[in-house]
């Protein structure tokens, strides 16, 4: 199963589009928390088809 | 206590009857953010069992969808076991015995629906739950627990991979008769 890379997530995922929601509060990340997020991203499934 | 039913034409129902109402009773309804990692619901108090609906949840890519309490319920003390079928291939069983979070279900990017029941979420020992999705022509079941005497009042949900863009997280509670 494929997996997503870094370089993927970041094109994706650019620094300061990603957002953390706590009941109706939503805030950006810090860039900080989006290195931590983009890292923990790194190898999760890519199910870019029917499986 | 004794259940009141069957309801009978002018009688009088009282507190205790009412808040021990063996049914659903609504908690509360999480519109769900665009380009969010994470949603935390909180205020999941007050009854035995939970009934939680994601209804019409929208990610930005095909995904796992994990729960999870980043608050109280910490460490590497999830356990569960997910099935998973598309209708066409052969089921794939998964099984984690020490996770951060369950992975209990599947989305996709067009609105997507799964529900997820939750056991002594709010009492102490094990916080039990098993979960059904659907995905794409599949059906994801799943069920496990957080396996340590910790309680909580609220859950955090997440997809595995990239972003939620939309949905409603509703929550039902109830108590058993």
């Amino acid at each position: 199963m494929p997996e997503w890379t870094r370089d993927e997530l970041v094109a994706l995922y650019p620094d300061g589009t990603v957002s953390v929601q706590v009941d109706d509060e939503v805030r950006a990340m810090t860039t900080a928390e989006w290195n931590a997020w983009i890292d923990a991203q790194v190898g999760t499934p890519n199910l870019t088809q029917d499986p | 206590m004794t259940s009141p039913y069957p309801f009978v034409a002018g009688a009088t129902l009282t507190a205790d009857q009412l808040n021990s109402y063996p049914g659903l009773i609504f908690v509360k309804s999480q519109a769900v953010g665009s380009g969010v990692s994470s949603v935390s619901v909180s205020g999941i108090d007050g009854f035995d069992a939970y009934q939680i609906v994601f209804d019409r949840i929208d990610s930005s890519v095909n995904t796992l969808l994990v729960v999870d309490d980043a608050t109280s319920l910490t460490g590497s003390n999830w356990q569960y076991t997910t099935l998973r079928w598309d209708g066409s291939a052969t089921p794939t069983l998964y099984a984690n015995t020490s996770a951060a979070n369950a992975e209990f279900g599947l989305i996709d990017t067009n609105k997507s629906a799964a529900t997820l029941t939750v056991y002594n979420l709010n009492g102490t020992g094990r916080t039990r739950f098993h979960a059904m999705s659907q995905f794409f022509d599949g059906v994801v079941l799943s069920g496990g627990s957080y396996d340590a005497d910790t309680t909580s009042t609220s859950l955090t949900f997440s997809p595995g991979s990239g972003t939620f863009s939309g949905g409603n997280i509703i929550v039902y509670g109830y108590n058993n008769a």
